[in-house]
């Protein structure tokens, strides 16, 4: 596959300017992923810290302590390769989306801030700072629905091409408490899981609407994808996805239903699942674009910088990179589970 | 031309509120490290360091915020700037974040929360890593800005530049640029000093640490301006000191800012030594000096810093051929309200800092915990 890939293009395989993009754009969608998977939780708490009762709320946001440094730089590392290794690509994708880049920057400035805020104020101001970390979970969950929703349709301006986009928005709020929910499930006890095990259900209806939305306007807006899920080499990938995703949805809301009433042993299913069905769809999303970054307009290839910068950028990353994966395990191995005294 | 201000001030607001906080960040780390070796042996030195490690890191969280509206503006509010010098720019941005990232990651954490477990020297040492850091991380912005002018070691190829010699691009007078910043840095620093002294000698008495902070303050600032001065006139932002017609004068605007900063430094520096430093129980003309000083100094930075700006923009706006092919959003109203919507962000956030720092003075630094408890 590689070989015609790169016969197409014109390429030897060995020819630095076919595998440096290819391997940094690999490199791009882990972190995008990694972002996604392990900021999610914390996008999610925020959100439902703001319909929490009063004083569950300091408790929800004192369980994102830990990983509060590492979930901020995720963003910050996915921008500086995009910038630095696809530097041409940033007038298209980048600069059709100003408003919901404006809006996902404020709520970033706003979760940072207002956390390490909340520490060290004084008690009469925690309420202020908790409202204002929520609103930014809030604002950046919003944001991450109307990107994707523009990224599918590449970018076409009607109104109802707008109107999806708010739909997208919405959904992507209730995708994202639906992961921080099933997290609070598996990771605390008492009043604050049994109010979780409720928000999680009612979030996950609106997800699957929003996941099967997604996929459907992706799939039949765009030719190319719907022949490559259709008719392409490896459709019986798509028929296994779908039917993961259905099963997933479908023992997410069983597990979630038993555990209203009883309290079963194995609490973090929910949250395996969800994780799956994360994984998942945004595995079919990478497949669906693979080797465009706006659909059927712009690939890889033509929006890498030269092959001296990207080697500077590749070099950059192999030293990073072991550095980034050891400290990020190191730190997020504690997040699965239950909660544990320190 | 109404999109065209509008995106000049968004731009401007983010760089603003980023660049005030970034040199904040990286004055206050160089006067920390300052501070924490003296108060080896000076208790005062350590009681300045306690508080001043608070603000430290309050800064330290709004500089790394502030960072992502400006670089995320850059994309979405000059979208073919990164298809004409992305080659340049691209590489400079993921240093300055991967800079950010080894250090804040590594050393930050030791800094802030390590000062019981870790001896002396590896405490003093992780400082010296973090205020590295944070001019690393500085230095690979301000080398973008120094490269504007005369764009050295690099070709305009088919539209976008392709650089050819990244040492040539990395010392375009980037090390006098970089002068500037860290003198401008410690000014910003001295003048927060001076606010936070004010503000303190009308609340409550002074201790130790203050008299020394006072002393660090009033001493550090006619130095500072004579140096700035200098680098100022190496930079070019006083054209023509010779002549003296109406003109030169709005030129030089500069010039005479500082001479009355001087001045009134050197009368503080005269009543302050004749007190022997003490700021408890210092009269109202004082406090009222101490707190107009601190105004000027910082209108004066502004001033050089938009001066610095300005003077690089014709050459980024030289790439395009009219105004509506820079400006990248179609609709002025969604513009005016966002803009609207950061303004009153960055207002909160201000107003939250401050009433966070006159708590600080008012009650004392109450330690944040790092591990307690369960998470």
């Amino acid at each position: 596959m590689i070989n015609t890939l790169a016969s197409l293009l014109g390429f030897g395989t060995h020819d630095p300017s076919f595998w440096m993009p290819l391997l940094l754009s690999f490199i791009l969608f882990a972190i995008f992923v990694a972002g996604v998977v392990l900021d999610g939780f914390d996008i999610g708490v925020g959100c439902l810290s703001l319909i929490a009762p009063d004083d569950l709320k300091p408790k929800m946001l004192a369980m994102l302590k830990p990983w509060r440094d590492a979930n901020e730089f995720w963003f910050f590392l996915g921008l500086g390769l995009y910038a630095a290794a696809f530097p041409y690509a940033w007038s298209e994708t980048i600069g059709r989306l100003y408003l919901p880049l404006s809006i996902l920057s404020i709520g970033l400035v706003l979760r940072s801030v207002c956390f390490e805020f909340r520490l060290r104020s004084s008690s009469k101001l925690h309420g202020v700072w908790q409202f204002g970390f929520g609103f930014g979970a809030l604002l950046t969950a919003f944001s991450h629905g109307y990107i994707l929703a523009r990224i599918i349709v590449a970018y076409e301006a009607s109104v109802a091409y707008i109107g999806f986009a708010i739909l997208i928005g919405i959904c992507a709020i209730a995708a994202y408490c639906l992961l921080g929910s099933s997290w609070l499930v598996m990771r605390v006890k008492g009043d604050l899981r049994q109010r979780s095990i409720n928000w999680a259900l009612k979030n996950l209806r609106l997800s699957a609407i929003a996941l099967v939305a997604v996929s459907l306007v992706l799939d039949f807006s765009n030719s190319g994808i719907f022949l490559k899920w259709g008719e392409g080499k490896y459709w019986y990938l798509v028929i296994f996805l779908w039917l993961a995703l259905l099963l997933c949805f479908v023992f997410t809301e069983m597990s979630l239903q038993r555990m209203i009433i009883k309290s079963i042993r194995i609490s973090g299913l929910p949250y395996a699942f969800i994780l799956t069905i994360f994984i998942l769809s945004l595995a079919g999303l990478g497949y669906s674009f693979f080797p465009y970054l706006v659909l059927d307009e712009l690939t890889i290839w033509d929006a890498a910088a030269s092959v001296s910068v990207l080697r500077i950028v590749l070099s950059a990353v192999v030293i990073a990179m072991p550095v980034a994966i050891v400290f990020n395990v190191w730190v997020y191995w504690r997040m699965l589970g239950e909660s544990k005294p320190v | 031309m109404t999109r065209w201000i509008l995106s000049l001030t968004q731009f401007y607001l983010s760089l603003g509120f980023a660049l005030i906080f970034l040199m904040l960040e990286l004055g206050l780390a160089w006067v920390l490290l300052i501070y924490r070796i003296r108060a080896k042996h000076s208790v005062a030195a350590l009681y300045a360091y306690r508080f001043w490690v608070r603000v430290f890191a309050l800064c330290c969280v709004l500089a790394f915020a502030a960072s992502v509206p400006l670089i995320l503006n850059i994309g979405i509010i000059w979208p073919k700037f990164m298809s004409r010098m992305g080659e340049v720019a691209g590489p400079l941005i993921g240093l300055a974040i991967l800079t950010t990232f080894i250090f804040k990651s590594c050393f930050l954490g030791l800094m802030l929360y390590g000062q019981r477990i870790l001896p002396d020297f590896t405490h003093t040492l992780s400082i010296f890593m973090v205020a590295i850091g944070s001019s690393l991380s500085c230095y690979w912005g301000l080398v973008f800005l120094a490269w504007q002018a005369e764009k050295p070691g690099a070709v305009l190829n088919e539209g976008h530049y392709i650089v050819t010699d990244w040492w040539l691009v990395l010392s375009a007078n980037s090390a006098w640029l970089f002068g500037l910043l860290w003198l401008s840095s410690l000014l910003l620093v001295l003048v927060c000093m001076f606010a936070v002294l004010a503000r303190i000698s009308k609340i409550r008495p002074s201790d130790q640490g203050d008299n020394s902070v006072y002393k660090f303050a009033v001493k550090g600032l006619p130095i500072g301006l004579v140096i700035q001065l200098g680098f100022v006139y190496v930079l070019g932002l006083i054209p023509d000191i010779s002549s003296f017609d109406l003109r030169s004068l709005a030129d030089n605007v500069v010039l005479y800012l500082y001479i009355i900063n001087f001045i009134l430094g050197i009368c503080l520096l005269y009543a302050a030594n004749k007190s022997s430093y003490d700021l408890d129980g210092i009269s109202s003309t004082k406090r009222f000096l101490i707190r107009l000083l601190a105004l000027l100094v910082f209108v004066v930075q502004i001033y050089i810093w938009a001066k610095l700006f300005n003077q690089a923009l014709p050459y980024s706006a030289h790439q395009y051929n009219n105004l509506r092919d820079m400006v990248a959003v179609n609709n002025p109203k969604i513009q005016f309200s966002l803009l609207v919507a950061q303004f009153i962000l960055y207002a909160v956030l201000l107003i939250g800092l401050r009433n966070l720092i006159i708590n600080n003075i008012r009650f004392g630094v109450i330690p944040v915990s790092r591990h307690r408890g369960r998470a």
